[in-house]
């Protein structure tokens, strides 16, 4: 180890390489039930150079390397579970290094956050806009990309992971590859040649959506979108418990709203403060936000009668909705709950326990009515207040389904884990496929995957990292 | 410094941050320490909440009762109507948008107007959109 060690302080310089239990232990665990493992090393790369020997000296040795931005993700993908070397990119590999706004993508190194790439295309490119989650300031722009997050442009734009232009990577074997339109160049690229991830063979698959199973991400390209001046915010309140879903299906089918995200009832309270919140008779059962974006008055109005006329048809139908302004509303029944709208926000429902887990998935639309159904029940079974967080995804495609837990960290993991397995079987044998996943997530859903897909997963991991250094036990790999 | 009862419901909690917006407010302070008054609120499509005033503790009740000294009956589209200037309490009474029942207690409707409906305006057209920096500095015990 301590060979190693020197080894690691020559590629990354002393200052940049640990050992020590102390500084190691805040990477050793997350905001997740997911069980806490020691990494024998962090070390804070500043180039490609150093990941390079990085990667070589890793083969050589067989040690793991875990990715790391900000810890934030949650599904314990930065949790060594083999002990192994996390490269912390957060610390020094964080600029924003060329915003295009002819062709609107901004090129990023991996440490980049939220907040930051807000703040400078407020000040530096106010006529373009990102896609933000509900996630804090400082959580990752690249790992949310490449872990296809959903974000406040999701109905309009679908997942994260489609509007990545191109990436470039270190490969198990020690190459930097350039992937999609930046790939002209043998040995630099145009900063604004990263416009396009098509029409060659679309290699961003090998990186998108791994967990860091294939290689090291050192820059990637997201879209950027126009910023319209004109902005409101609608809000529908339902009463009935599944009738959320028909917003979801016919105002994202309008093709009007930049983004449909609803919650129950119980969250708003939570947003307010009232930790353990029940749903008394008489109340609502989800509310949802509708962003909207015009470029002129009229484009807007025409987009509001189109809202309006998407509302009525569904009371015609029996469904009880109320349509409200959004800001208005929150000025006058808590500020709180502008935390969903002025985005990236840290959201307080989210943050206040010291445990946070949850089964994220993209799910399919013409189950969601089962999914809240069979879920609500589960958390009121368990005696748990209902988390439910739904998003609909480019027109209605798909949809996201999101029950969330939050639990006292150290004490509560077993109960916690108890209900997300339920929630876990229940919803992948509905046809959910969980992002972020934790091992044994995907131990279960591996009993339902096709053979063929396993295979030639294994068969690309196994291409792409023989020496199975990069992320180990994901994937149950 | 008043007292208000821990919302633990929806429309509780939009009482609650209406009552507590001037809580520093003086004049706010004496309308709302010397007087004892259960007033109904029914924003529909919610449910009824009595709202009860005793000279400076202010309680929730989620039910409707005789025992009210005014019901105040409004739509939530209404209620945003009224504290954004969209319609005034007159236009909402004659077109019925907004009913109150015990009409002929003058005095106390003029009185939860200025608590109540003032400070919903006054809230409507307050630029701040942070709730930490206007709360913070409120005085107000919450039980």
């Amino acid at each position: 180890m301590e060979e190693l060690k020197e080894k690691l302080s020559t590629i990354f310089g002393k200052d940049r390489v640990t050992s020590n239990q102390v500084d190691l232990y805040p990477y050793s665990y997350d905001m997740t039930e997911c069980s806490p493992g020691m990494p024998d090393f962090v070390v804070i790369p500043e180039n490609n150079q150093q990941l390079v020997q990085l990667v070589s000296l890793a083969n050589e040795c067989k040690i793991p390397l875990i990715p790391y931005i900000s810890g934030n993700n949650v599904g314990g993908l930065t949790i060594p579970h083999h002990g192994g070397i996390i490269i912390d990119f957060g610390k020094k590999m964080n600029r924003i290094l060329h915003v295009n706004e002819d062709m609107m993508y901004a090129l990023l190194e991996p440490g980049v956050t939220f907040g930051q790439l807000k703040k400078y295309l407020d000040n530096n490119h106010s006529n373009l806009r990102y896609s933000y989650p509900f996630a804090p300031p400082y959580a990752s722009v690249v790992g949310n990309a490449i872990l296809s997050g959903m974000n406040n442009l999701s109905c309009k734009i679908g997942s994260m992971g489609d509007s990545i232009n191109g990436l470039e990577v270190i490969t198990g074997m020690g190459e930097i590859a350039r992937i999609g339109s930046c790939f002209y160049g043998k040995e630099h690229s145009d900063p604004g040649s990263w416009w396009c991830r098509y029409p060659m063979p679309d290699l961003l698959g090998l990186f998108v959506n791994w967990q860091g199973m294939t290689g090291l991400v050192t820059k990637c390209a997201v879209q950027l979108w126009p910023n319209p001046r004109i902005q409101k915010c609608y809000m529908v309140i339902m009463f009935g418990l599944t009738d959320i879903v028909d917003v979801l299906q016919e105002v994202g089918r309008s093709e009007i709203v930049d983004d449909i995200s609803a919650v129950n009832t119980e969250v708003i309270k939570m947003t307010c403060e009232i930790p353990e919140p029940v749903k008394i008779p008489g109340e609502p059962d989800f509310a949802a936000i509708l962003p909207i974006t015009a470029k002129t008055e009229k484009m807007m109005q025409a987009k509001e009668e189109i809202l309006h006329q998407v509302v009525d048809e569904m009371r015609e139908k029996g469904i009880q909705i109320l349509l409200i302004d959004f800001l208005e509303f929150a000025k006058i029944f808590n500020l709180r709950v502008r935390c969903y709208h002025d985005l990236p926000a840290v959201i307080l429902s989210l943050v206040e326990y010291s445990g946070l887990t949850w089964f994220g998935s993209y799910a399919p639309m013409h189950e969601m009515k089962l999914l809240i159904q069979k879920v609500y029940s589960i958390f009121n079974e368990h005696g748990i207040p209902p988390f439910i967080y739904m998003k609909s995804m480019k027109s209605g495609h798909y949809a996201i389904f999101r029950p969330i837990i939050r639990y006292k960290k150290f004490k509560e993991e077993k109960k916690v884990h108890m209900l997300l397995e339920e929630i876990a079987e229940t919803c992948i044998n509905l046809g959910c496929i969980p992002y972020k996943t934790p091992a044994w997530m995907t131990e279960k859903m591996r009993k339902v995957i096709n053979p063929g897909w396993l295979q030639l997963f294994e068969r690309i991991k196994k291409c792409m990292d023989p020496n199975n250094i990069f992320n180990p036990g994901r994937w149950n790999t | 410094m008043i007292s208000i009862q821990q919302p633990k419901d929806l429309i509780a909690i939009a009482v609650h941050n209406i009552l507590s917006y001037r809580a520093n407010d003086p004049t706010y302070l004496s309308l709302v320490t010397r007087w004892k008054r259960k007033i109904i609120i029914i924003l529909e499509p919610f449910y009824p909440l009595a709202i009860i005033f005793d000279n400076g503790a202010i309680t929730f009740q989620k039910k409707e009762d005789t025992g009210a000294d005014l019901i105040i009956r409004l739509s939530i589209e209404t209620m945003l109507d009224l504290a954004f200037g969209r319609m005034n309490l007159l236009k909402a009474l004659v077109s019925r948008k907004l009913k109150i029942k015990k009409l002929y207690k003058i005095p106390t409707l003029i009185r939860f107007y200025r608590v109540f409906f003032q400070t919903v305006k006054m809230m409507a057209v307050d630029p701040n959109t942070d709730h930490f920096t206007i709360f913070e500095s409120r005085k107000v015990e919450v039980v």
